[in-house]
């Protein structure tokens, strides 16, 4: 019973396989489906350096101090820059967040803290929803049809501050003021950029704050809303 | 605390704490009816653009009717006007990018969250990705024309030659064209996907995976078979928003897909969308020409609405039979 020979045959055949082994059908399609991800995950990030060095291999040359300062030329005429551009480009920006900050941020307050189950919230989820999917090119047309405009605001479910830099970005392209002329289109451009400019994700910014802070709050003898919004914004900041 | 209780003057009825002043009051009551307002005003600006669009686009409604939808000629001098080709395109385009940036979006955030890398590298990764985001549409567009056309077009030639009696790739790639506006409109909804289904994936309770691995699983048996399923409503809510992104992305496609009137299965021929011909055609439109692009517009924010109340409604449906299980 005790001899060597007994106990290697038990062991052989009762102690479980604990190494992984390529040659299990399990542990294979494990390893082959983990480096299928990573391979698809380092091809995504190749669209960005694509990107970004084809800017500077066919715009890098031309990069100098003057291109930010001084206005674009005129026709047979060399050097110049795109200062205009970038002025204009703060301005809305500028416009847009002071227009669409405080909209995009009560009515997160709204969803997260006040009514959060309400009725009331459901619709403004899903028109927020819809808005957000509302093309970009349908905002256009209604500017276009309405020669002043309505600020509205767009939330980025799910999303986080990052899409404030993309919208503005996304609304540089179609906004359609430089089809008109005369500087009321300029000022309908910086509107019209409110719609995109919300900073995304502010209500999922609310709402994933530790309930704790606004229980303090609570007991520190804010008074309940005023105490919980702020302390609310803050955290989600 | 034990001064303050012996404190003589907390004793008296003086505390620390007091009710709130009338300003407070004034205040809170302000607050509360700003962020009531505002939410209603959501609603409200939606209901108005629908209501402005809608307006303008009337009477190309009488004078077309359901003939808009179904034609295919787009004749300003003649007066003929149809968006078939327009919302075929716009709808084939969007679900092969759907289906390119789907399966990547989704197999970045199972690569991010699943204990793959090292904390510092999924964090470079995560910032990778979200910076596609960030890239201007018409940058997309100039990335297109210049570096995946013709990176693209000796595969598309290849696959023409070989494999031309397959429909999908019936005819030739001559330039722009469905397949590379659909990949670059993968990459553009890619980053929404992928952060979207990684809060998903991350939400999923870290019991229930090690539940699985105690129960014998592999890596990629948890996965599948037990935290996707857990996260599938998110991530189904992700693929839905991306969808949604893809139908009303404008400039990158008008640059890249053709802009040709035509119904074609062919991932290499050129086509158009709704959203291109209104950004092509909105600059030179005369007044009979305006309130079609309207009806066209109308269309395309009905297929927009349409897929987001399909969204929710199927979340609203998953979500109701299990409940733990949310997003």
């Amino acid at each position: 019973m005790n001899s060597p020979d007994a106990i290697h045959t038990a062991d052989s055949t009762a102690a479980p396989r604990l190494e992984k082994s390529l040659s299990d059908p399990r542990t294979l399609a494990s390893v082959g489906l983990s480096v299928i991800t990573a391979i698809m995950a380092v091809i995504a990030c190749i669209p960005l350096f694509s990107v970004l060095i084809m800017l500077i291999w066919r715009g890098g040359a031309r990069l100098s101090w003057q291109l930010f300062t001084e206005l674009p030329p005129t026709a047979f005429e060399d050097g110049g820059g795109f200062g205009n551009a970038i002025v204009g480009t703060l301005m809305m920006v500028g416009i847009a967040a002071v227009v669409s900050v405080p909209f995009g941020v009560l009515a997160a307050v709204f969803l997260a803290e006040l009514r959060p189950d309400s009725k009331l919230a459901e619709t403004v989820r899903f028109c927020a929803k819809t808005l957000t999917g509302l093309p970009s090119i349908s905002r256009g047309s209604f500017r276009l049809c309405r020669r002043r405009l309505v600020d509205r605001h767009v939330f980025r479910p799910g999303g986080r501050r990052r899409p404030f830099l993309v919208d503005v970005a996304d609304g540089d392209v179609d906004s359609g003021g430089s089809h008109e002329d005369g500087a009321g289109s300029h000022e309908r451009g910086r509107l019209r950029h409110g719609v995109y400019a919300r900073p995304g994700g502010v209500e999922s910014g609310a709402a994933h704050r530790p309930a704790r802070y606004v229980d303090g709050s609570d007991a520190g003898g804010g008074s309940r809303l005023w105490g919980n919004g702020a302390v609310a914004l803050h955290r989600s900041l | 605390m034990a001064s303050l209780l012996l404190d003589p003057e907390a004793l008296s009825g003086k505390s620390v704490s007091s009710p709130p002043s009338s300003f407070d009051l004034f205040f809170d009551r302000l607050f509360r009816g700003l962020a009531l307002a505002f939410a209603w005003l959501t609603v409200a600006l939606l209901l108005y653009i629908l209501w402005e669009i809608g307006g303008k686009a009337v009477p190309a409604i009488f004078n077309h009717g359901f003939a808009f939808v179904s034609s295919t000629t787009w004749d300003t001098n003649a007066g003929q006007f149809g968006v078939l080709p327009e919302i075929w395109g716009t709808l084939y385009s969007s679900l092969l990018a759907l289906l390119i940036g789907g399966a990547f979006g989704v197999a970045i955030a199972i690569f991010l969250t699943q204990d793959f890398l090292p904390y510092q590298l999924e964090v470079v990764f995560k910032n990778t990705v979200e910076l596609l985001a960030a890239i201007p549409s018409v940058v997309y567009g100039l990335w297109g024309i210049f570096v995946v056309i013709p990176v693209i077009r000796p595969v598309a030639e290849w696959l023409h030659s070989t494999l031309g009696w397959i429909p999908f790739f019936s005819t030739s790639l001559s330039g722009p064209g469905m397949f590379p506006a659909s990949l670059v409109l993968a990459i553009m909804i890619l980053p929404t996907v992928a952060a979207i289904s990684r809060d998903a994936l991350s939400a999923v309770p870290p019991k229930i995976r090690e539940a699985a691995y105690g129960m014998g699983a592999t890596h990629w048996e948890a996965i599948l078979k037990v935290i996707v399923p857990t996260a599938s409503t998110g991530i189904f809510g992700a693929l839905v928003l991306g969808f949604g992104r893809a139908l009303g992305e404008t400039m990158a496609l008008a640059m890249l897909v053709g802009n040709s009137n035509q119904l074609s299965i062919s991932l290499f021929s050129p086509a158009n969308t709704l959203a291109a011909l209104l950004a092509l055609n909105f600059p030179e439109a005369g007044d009979v020409e305006v309130q079609v692009l309207m009806y066209a517009a109308v269309i395309l924010m009905a297929i927009t609405l349409l897929v987001n109340v399909c969204g929710a409604a199927v979340l609203t449906y998953a979500t109701a039979g299990a409940t733990g299980a949310r997003k």
